[in-house]
C-alpha cells in the first residue's frame, strides 16, 4: 500500500520512532551502569539545546551569541519558580529583605515551572529582539554576544533574586532520564513540524537571500524575531533541565564557554540541520565523557601518564577549527533524515491531480490602469536616479521598459516593490498608495517581482522555492504548525500538492527535489519566474529576464512569457536589453534615460524615435 | 572625591582607554582587510604576557630583551595564526571564518590553561622597582606606573599611525581594506600586507597585554577575554574599520568604563557590562561607528 501523504508518513513514523526510543530508555535504565544513566540524561538536554540554538544560527541564519543568557535565565526562573519562598529566604546570603515579589510565591510542579523557564527566556529574547535585529552579520553577532554578558552580570547583582555570585546549592533532582527524553522527543517532533512548515521555509528563505525572502510576502522582521523566541524558549526549557539534574546553579556556569560548547554542538553536527543538531550534541556529550580519560592519570604498557587537565577543552578548539577548515558543513550538512529520506519517496504515492491544482491568485481590480506612477523621484546622495518619472500600465499589456544602463530602471523597480523609498511622486496600484510600503506589504497586494541577477534561494530545492513564493496563501497559523494541527497537516499537504502540479505544468517536474542552485542558468532564470509567479500577482515585474541566455533560450523564455501572461491573464511589466524580446512580445514600450522618461509607444514607433537613437547611440555633432 | 582622587581616576581611565586603543586598532586593521573579527586577538595579549613572564622569570634573559623577544613571539604567532587557520578560509563563508576565529581563540585559551594552569601567576618581578613608586606634585600622589604606561602607549600609537599614514606598506593596508581586488591588481602582494597587518596588531596587542599585566600585576589564561572584547566593541564605537576611529573608542570606553562607577558607585558590579551598554546605544544610534564607515 503507498500512503498518500507525505505529511501522514511523517506522523507514522514519528508515532514508531517514539516507541522506539522508549524501548532504548528502558534499555538504559536497566542495563547501564547509573553513572551513564547521567550522562545519557546530560546528553537529552544538550540535544535540546543544540535544537534551539540551531533555529536562529541554522535555519534563520542569524549568527547570534547570546545562547547562554536563555540557558542561564532559563536556569533561574525555573530553580526560583520551584523553591519554596521560605527554603529561599533562608539559603540567601543577602541580609534580610524587602524581597522582590518574585521571591515570594513558588509553584508545585517542575514542568509548569520548566514552562515558565522556557516562557521567561522566550520573554527576555523578545525584547532583547528589537535592538538586536536592527543588526546584522558581525554586529549581531556581538551584541547578541554583549546580551550573554549582561544578562549574566545583571543575574550575579540581582542578589536578592538570585543570592547573586553565590548561586543556589541542593536543587532537587527533578531531572531524570525519562523526563528529559520525553521533552527532548517533544522539542525535535515541534521543531521539525516548524521546519517543515512555511514559517520554517520562510526562516531559511531569510537566511538564503533576506531580499528575495522580503519580495516574497515575508517580513524579516518578523521571522527571525520568531525563531529568536522559540529558541530562547528551548534554551530556556534545557537551562531548567540542567539546573535540576546538576542541583546546582552558579553564574559561572553561564558564560561565554557554554556559547562555545553550544558552538562547537551545532557546527559539528551540521549547521541548519536538526539532524546534525542532534548527532553533534550526541557526539559531544559523549566525546567529553570519553576524553575524561586523557585528563586523568593511567599506565599505558608500563608508561606512567600523568593526565593533563584542561586538556578536553583543547581538543574542542582544535575539533572546531578542523571542521571549519575541512568539512565545514558539518556531519550532515543542511541534510535531514527525515522519514521521507529513510524509506524513499517510492512509498509516497504521487499527489493526484486535485481539484484545487491551480494556484491561488489576488483578485484583480477592473481599472483603465493597474499601476499609475506619477512624478516619481529617487534620489541617491546627489545623484538623481529616477526624476519625476510618470507611467501608466494598462492591464493585459506585456509593457516594456528600456532604457541605456544607468538609465534608472532597476531603481524604478525597486521604488514599485518597495526596496526604496521615493523623494517624491506617488505609486498607485489598483488605487491603492504604495509609497512607503514594505516589499512584504506589497506582494500581498498583487505585485511580484523577478530581479537582475537571479536570486533563488539556492540551497532550497526547486519545490520549496515555489512554496516560498506561495507564503502569503498559507492557510494555518504558527500554532498550527507548531502543533501538527489538521489544518497544517491538511494545508500543507494542498500546498504542496498544489506546487508540484504547477512546477510539472511548466515542465519543472522532474527537478521538484533538486537544490535551486544546482540548476543550469536558464532553468534558474525560468524558476524565478515561476516562483514571482507562485505568489498568484495580478502585475508581475521582470527585471532583465533574457540577461545571459542564448538565442535559442531566449525564444523560448519569450514563449513562455506570453503563455504566462495568457494563462494567467497578468500584467507584465519588463526591463529588457534584449531587442527581440522587446519587439517580439513588449506592447507598448517605454524608454528611460539618465532618470527621465523620453519617449513611449508601439516598438515600431520607439524604434525610429530620434531622442531613443540618440540615447542609445550617442548623440550630437562629432567634433 | 579629593583631587588627588580625581587626578587618579583621571590617569587610570586615561591608561585603560590607551590600553584598549592599542588593541583595538589590531581588531579594526584584521577587520577592514579581512572583514573577520578576529575573536583570538585578544588572547595575544595573555600571549605576549606570559612569553614576557616566561623569559624574564623562568630563562633568566635580561628584562629588556624579555620584552622584545615576546613582541616577536606574539608577532609570530599570530603571523602563524593567520596563515593556518585564516588564509585557507579566505574566499569562504563569513561566517565560518568567524567560527574558526572563535576556535582559535578557545585553543589558545584552554592551550595556555594546560600549559601554564589556570592559577594566576604574578606579574610584579616583570615591573622595575622604579616603577612602583608614586609620584608627588604638591598635594597630588599618583603611581609612577600610570605615567609609564600612557607614555608608552602614546610613543606606541603614533609609530603605528606612521606606519599606517606615512609608509608605503600603510598606503597598501589602506588601499587593501578599501578594496581587496583592485589592490591586487596594482601589484600589491595581499597575502604579504595581510601577515604585516597581523604582524603590527599583534605587537600592539602584546604591548597593550604586558602594560595590563603589570597595572594587576597578574597574568592567567583567561586574561586577555574581556579587554580582547572590550577592545572589539571600541572598534565598532570608533567604526570599524578605521584606525583612528579605532583610537577614539578606545580612549572613550575606557574613560567611561571608570568615570561611571567613579560617579555612580553603585553601578560598580555592573562594570563589565557598561562597554555593551554604550555598544548596544551606538549601533541604534549611529550604525556605523562614531567616524562612519569611511575605511581611511
Amino acid at each position: 500500500m503507498r500512503i498518500t501523504s507525505e505529511l501522514y508518513l511523517r506522523l507514522i513514523v514519528t508515532l514508531i520512532l517514539f516507541l522506539l526510543l522508549l524501548g532504548i530508555l528502558r534499555w538504559v535504565e536497566t542495563r547501564v551502569n547509573p553513572y551513564w544513566v547521567q550522562i545519557t540524561t546530560l546528553a537529552g538536554i544538550y540535544v535540546i539545546m543544540a535544537v534551539g540554538y540551531n533555529l536562529i544560527n541554522g535555519i534563520c541564519g542569524q549568527f547570534a551569541l547570546g545562547p547562554n543568557a536563555f540557558v542561564a535565565l532559563g536556569a533561574y526562573a525555573t530553580s526560583l519558580a520551584l523553591l519554596p519562598s521560605e527554603e529561599k529566604i533562608q539559603t540567601f546570603v543577602h541580609p534580610a529583605g524587602p524581597y522582590p515579589w518574585v521571591v515570594q510565591w513558588h509553584l508545585p510542579n517542575f514542568y509548569l515551572a520548566l514552562c515558565v523557564g522556557g516562557l521567561v527566556a522566550a520573554f527576555h529574547a523578545l525584547l532583547m529582539s528589537i535592538p538586536v535585529f536592527q543588526t546584522r552579520g558581525d554586529y549581531l553577532a556581538i551584541v547578541t554576544l554583549g546580551f550573554g554578558e549582561i544578562v549574566r552580570t545583571l543575574l550575579v547583582n540581582a542578589e536578592r533574586i538570585t543570592n547573586g555570585a553565590t548561586g543556589i546549592k541542593g536543587l532537587p533532582p527533578y531531572t531524570t532520564l525519562w523526563n528529559t527524553w520525553i521533552i527532548t522527543f517533544l522539542c525535535i517532533v515541534l521543531t521539525a513540524g516548524l521546519n517543515k512548515s512555511t514559517f520554517g521555509r520562510a526562516m531559511k528563505a531569510i537566511r538564503e537571500d533576506e531580499d528575495a525572502a522580503e519580495a516574497m510576502g515575508i517580513s524579516p522582521r518578523w521571522y527571525k524575531t520568531l525563531a529568536f523566541t522559540l529558541s530562547a524558549f528551548w534554551l530556556g526549557v534545557g537551562g531548567g533541565l540542567l539546573a535540576h539534574h546538576l542541583t546546582t546553579l552558579d553564574p559561572k556556569q553561564f558564560t561565554f564557554f557554554l556559547t562555545f560548547n553550544l558552538l562547537v554542538v551545532i557546527v559539528l553536527g551540521g549547521l541548519g540541520s536538526i539532524t546534525g543538531s542532534i548527532s553533534g550534541a550526541l557526539i559531544f556529550v559523549y566525546l567529553n565523557e570519553v576524553l575524561r580519560t586523557i585528563e586523568e592519570p593511567h599506565t599505558l604498557f608500563g608508561w606512567e601518564y600523568v593526565g593533563i587537565p584542561g586538556l578536553r577543552s583543547v581538543v574542542f578548539a582544535f575539533l572546531l577549527i578542523i571542521i571549519m577548515l575541512f568539512r565545514s558543513r558539518g556531519i550532515t550538512g543542511r541534510a535531514e533524515i527525515s522519514p521521507v529520506t529513510l524509506l524513499g519517496r517510492r512509498w509516497l504515492a504521487k499527489p493526484k491531480p486535485a481539484a484545487s491544482s491551480t494556484l491561488p491568485r489576488i483578485k484583480a481590480k477592473e481599472l483603465p490602469y493597474i499601476l499609475s506612477i506619477s512624478g516619481v523621484t529617487k534620489k541617491f546622495g546627489g545623484v538623481v536616479a529616477v526624476k519625476e518619472m510618470d507611467l501608466k500600465v494598462t492591464p493585459g499589456k506585456i509593457h516594456g521598459l528600456i532604457g541605456p544602463n544607468g538609465a534608472g530602471k532597476t531603481t524604478l523597480f525597486n521604488v514599485i516593490s518597495g526596496f526604496y523609498r521615493p523623494d517624491a511622486g506617488k505609486i498607485l496600484f489598483q488605487n491603492i498608495l504604495l509609497n512607503g510600503k514594505r516589499p512584504y506589504h506589497i506582494t500581498p497586494l498583487g505585485i511580484a517581482r523577478t530581479f537582475q541577477n537571479i536570486r533563488l534561494f539556492p540551497e532550497l530545492s526547486v519545490l520549496e522555492n515555489v512554496m516560498v513564493g506561495m507564503h502569503i496563501h498559507r492557510r494555518y497559523s504558527v500554532w498550527d504548525a507548531l502543533l501538527w494541527s489538521p489544518r497544517f497537516l491538511s494545508g500543507e499537504e494542498k500546498m504542496r500538492a498544489m506546487s508540484l502540479r504547477y512546477l510539472e505544468q511548466l515542465g519543472l517536474g522532474e527537478l521538484a527535489f533538486q537544490p535551486a542552485g544546482s540548476l543550469p542558468y536558464g532553468l534558474q532564470r525560468k524558476l524565478e519566474i515561476a516562483r514571482a509567479l507562485s505568489s498568484g500577482p495580478v502585475l508581475l515585474l521582470l527585471d532583465e529576464p533574457a540577461a545571459g541566455l542564448n538565442p535559442a533560450e531566449t525564444l523560448e523564455l519569450m514563449q513562455f512569457i506570453r503563455s504566462i501572461q495568457e494563462m494567467y491573464n497578468l500584467t507584465i511589466l519588463l526591463i529588457e536589453h534584449d531587442m527581440r524580446v522587446i519587439m517580439g512580445i513588449c506592447e507598448p514600450v517605454s524608454v528611460m534615460d539618465s532618470g527621465v522618461k523620453i519617449a513611449e509607444g508601439t516598438p515600431k514607433e520607439v524604434q525610429s524615435n530620434p531622442a531613443v537613437i540618440q540615447a542609445y547611440l550617442g548623440g550630437g555633432k562629432v567634433t | 572625591m579629593t583631587l588627588t582622587d580625581l587626578v587618579q581616576q583621571l590617569l587610570n581611565a586615561i591608561s585603560l582607554g590607551g590600553l584598549y586603543a592599542l588593541v583595538a586598532i589590531g581588531y579594526t586593521q584584521v577587520y577592514g582587510i579581512i572583514r573577520l573579527i578576529n575573536f583570538a586577538h585578544g588572547d595575544l595579549l595573555m600571549v605576549g604576557a606570559y612569553m614576557a613572564l616566561l623569559l624574564f622569570a623562568s630563562a633568566h634573559f635580561p628584562w629588556l630583551l624579555s620584552l622584545f623577544l615576546a613582541l616577536f613571539i606574539t608577532c609570530m604567532a599570530a603571523i602563524l595564526m593567520e596563515r593556518v587557520a585564516y588564509r585557507p578560509l579566505r574566499y569562504a563563508p563569513r561566517i565560518s571564518l568567524l567560527i574558526t576565529a572563535i576556535g582559535v581563540s578557545f585553543f589558545l585559551e584552554s592551550g595556555a590553561t594546560v600549559l601554564f594552569t589556570g592559577v594566576p601567576r604574578s606579574f610584579l618581578t616583570m615591573i622595575p622597582k622604579m616603577w612602583r613608586g608614586q609620584w608627588k606634585i604638591g598635594e597630588i600622589t599618583f603611581p609612577t606606573l600610570s605615567f609609564i604606561t600612557i607614555a608608552v602607549i602614546v610613543i606606541s600609537l603614533m609609530f603605528t599611525f606612521w606606519v599606517i599614514f606615512r609608509t608605503k606598506t600603510g598606503l597598501a593596508m589602506r588601499a587593501i581594506a578599501r578594496d581587496f581586488e583592485t589592490t591586487m591588481l596594482m601589484g600589491v602582494d595581499a597575502n604579504r600586507i595581510i601577515s604585516l597587518t597581523f604582524a603590527l596588531g599583534s605587537t600592539l596587542a602584546a604591548i597593550g597585554g604586558i602594560l595590563w599585566a603589570m597595572r594587576f600585576p597578574q597574568i592567567f589564561p583567561l586574561m586577555g577575554v574581556l579587554p580582547g572584547l572590550k577592545a572589539f566593541i571600541a572598534a565598532v564605537i570608533g567604526g570599524i574599520g578605521n584606525v583612528l576611529g579605532a583610537a577614539l573608542g578606545g580612549f572613550l570606553l575606557g574613560i567611561l568604563e571608570i568615570l561611571i562607577p567613579a560617579f555612580w558607585p553603585e553601578l560598580s558590579g555592573y562594570r563589565d557590562a557598561i562597554a555593551f551598554f554604550i555598544l548596544i546605544i551606538i549601533l541604534l544610534w549611529k550604525p556605523k561607528g562614531l567616524l562612519g564607515s569611511t575605511v581611511e
